[in-house]
């Protein structure tokens, strides 16, 4: 079982480099699973430039998983 | 069902069905099969890129306004959500289990039954390893199992192999059902309806696998001395998941079929050491495996209580009525205005699937996890520090999938509500024509999964593909995506991110190679067997 433990896709690596992308990661999908609901009570209330801007901030969101990986 | 022509036009309004838009409405999930094939991207990065050109072409091809891709992705959160509740609840129940040793303690129980390798083969790597992928799927399964197989004398090669064809047929209502409710979130189809010819085409292929899992542990030898067991077990597993989605409890499909193959499989094993003398396997069964490194002994029946409470309170949950609409009191639910394109395609006014906050499969999860937690701190199972390091490695495992299914359900939500599925449908289903497309369905199911290494995935990006193109064709719908999410099921184990993850765990980093070239080969017999199947069943 030490093989699975080490290598296991969940297992911690422990680098820094990696924490920082998590942390990353854990932010842009917080951001992704809140803002489409904001998105939606503005569509709903005809406030376009609100729609507008959490649009834009899922699209800045995609873009980073695009850039970051 | 007549061939319904009228249809067609209004599916598609006023879109040409050229050969250059239809490979424009097809280029996304092309971009995700290039991305994740060539480049070795990951999911939710290709997600995310293939995300930007369906927006793109929608808006510039398809004349799909910026309120309809606003509105689009509202849509695709409450999708998403629906789905990702349960596959973090899944893993919360997995990882306490795992930090409890409970998950070590059966694995390496069950071979210790018999001393006929073939038998400890279909043990481990079909019935064990299937109720694994039954509690949480993304390649855990795998790397749990394998390292077990090689430790019984299994080359790492044959041990991947077999790990991974074992629970091919267990994918779609393994994970707690975590494809099939992908299934029905973006079909916005009910589970009364696609669940039982589902659960016909996985539960054959589940005998398929497991006589392919004989044969590759024993050879013909193996696999005739072990032919009864193998029809045997395949068949209770089919059998009870069919009841089980027949009854509603599709979320425990996988689970409860596995559950009953190792009861059957531990009983089969005891009735054959009584018959014939065999080398005497160490007790293990009773009470006492290994000592784990904290030097607290596991007993099987307490390691295997996680899962027995979650059995108890999904069939509780939802066969009793008033305990249900208690729980049902508070659901989560958006309804769009009518949308359409600049080409006539419309989307009705509608209701998003509802999100039963406390009566999802996920919910159900959650309280499982909780009560199983309780009952292994009880027992004196976890080590100081228990409950951080599972959050912890629920966090670790969630995140990146998470994103995935977020971009994947995001791009596929844009491609259907701007019509350029229904555009790939069309072309596909002139392509092909009534006759040959039931043969061709499951196939497109394993390229889905094939591309994006997840049956829930391949759902995503061809399930309303799969469904217009029956709808054109007068087919069975609910049938086409049965062998849709089987394809995707028993595809997804040849998807190059899982084979990697299981051949890191057996010492293979480097050489997925051997082990592709065989999977592709060995795991093409169960997805032709059922498409064979679907010539028969199209005319039923």
């Amino acid at each position: 079982m030490k093989a699975v433990e080490q290598n296991h896709p969940t297992a911690n690596n422990g680098s820094q480099g990696n924490g920082r992308r998590a942390r990353f990661q854990r932010l842009v999908l917080a951001l992704l699973l809140i803002v489409p609901f904001g998105l939606y009570l503005a569509l709903d209330a005809g406030n376009d430039l609100l729609a507008i801007f959490f649009f834009s901030l899922i699209t800045i969101c995609m873009a980073l998983m695009v850039w970051k990986g | 069902m007549p061939r319904n022509t009228g249809v067609a036009a209004s599916i598609i309004g006023r879109m040409q069905l050229t050969l250059l838009n239809w490979l424009l409405a097809l280029l996304p999930v092309l971009v995700i099969l290039v991305l994740m094939l060539v480049f070795n991207w990951g999911g939710s990065r290709a997600g995310a890129a293939s995300w930007f050109i369906a927006i793109l072409i929608a808006n510039q091809v398809f004349a799909a306004d910026a309120r309809l891709i606003a509105y689009s992705q509202a849509k695709a959160i409450i999708l998403s959500l629906n789905v990702l509740y349960v596959i973090w609840m899944a893993l919360l129940l997995y990882h306490i289990a795992d930090e409890a040793g409970a998950v070590k303690m059966i694995g390496e129980s069950l071979p210790r039954l018999t001393s006929d390798r073939t038998m400890q083969a279909l043990l481990l790597g079909w019935v064990f390893i299937s109720f694994l992928q039954g509690l949480g799927g993304l390649g855990v399964p795998v790397a749990v199992t394998a390292p077990l197989l090689v430790g019984l004398g299994f080359s790492p090669v044959q041990s991947v192999i077999i790990a991974s064809l074992g629970h091919a047929w267990a994918v779609n209502f393994g994970s707690m059902a975590t494809a099939f409710l992908t299934l029905l979130a973006v079909t916005n189809l009910p589970a009364e309806l696609l669940a039982p010819p589902a659960a016909v085409l996985l539960g054959s292929a589940a005998v398929i696998c497991g006589v392919v899992v004989a044969y590759l542990a024993g050879g013909w030898k193996g696999l005739w001395r072990n032919l009864p067991a193998t029809v045997l077990l395949g068949s209770v597993m089919g059998g009870v998941q069919y009841l089980l989605v027949v009854q509603g409890v599709w979320t425990l499909g996988t689970t409860g079929a596995a559950m009953a193959g190792l009861l059957v499989g531990i009983g089969w094993a005891h009735i054959q050491r009584a018959r014939s003398p065999q080398p005497a396997p160490p007790p293990a069964t009773k009470a006492i495996a290994n000592l784990p490194a904290d030097g607290q002994r596991r007993s099987l029946p307490l390691s295997f209580s996680a899962y027995a409470v979650l059995v108890v309170l999904a069939f509780a949950l939802n066969l009793i009525h008033p305990i249900k609409t208690v729980l049902d009191r508070v659901q989560l639910r958006l309804t769009f205005p009518e949308l359409q394109t600049g080409m006539g395609y419309v989307n009705s006014a509608e209701s998003s699937r509802q999100i039963s906050v406390f009566g999802h499969p996920g919910a159900i999860l959650l309280y499982a996890s909780l009560i199983a937690f309780a009952v292994y701190s009880l027992a004196g199972y976890y080590r100081p520090g228990a409950a951080k390091r599972i959050l912890e490695r629920v966090g670790r495992g969630a995140v990146t999938s998470s994103l995935g299914v977020v971009a994947m359900v995001g791009m596929a939500v844009v491609m259907s509500q701007s019509g350029m599925t229904s555009l790939v449908a069309e072309g596909v289903s002139r392509s092909f024509g009534e006759r040959m497309f039931p043969l061709v369905s499951p196939f497109i199911g394993v390229l889905g999964a094939f591309i994006t290494g997840s049956n829930s995935n391949s759902n995503v990006l061809f399930a309303v593909l799969q469904m217009r193109t029956a709808e054109l064709l007068g087919l069975s719908v609910p049938l086409i995506l049965a062998a849709q999410t089987a394809g995707g099921s028993l595809g997804s184990i040849i998807a190059p991110a899982k084979v990697i993850v299981g051949c890191s765990t057996v010492g293979l980093e480097g050489k997925e190679d051997q082990v592709i070239g065989k999977l592709l080969i060995y795991g093409m017999i169960p997805v032709v067997f059922v498409a064979i199947m679907m010539l028969f069943l199209r005319g039923t």
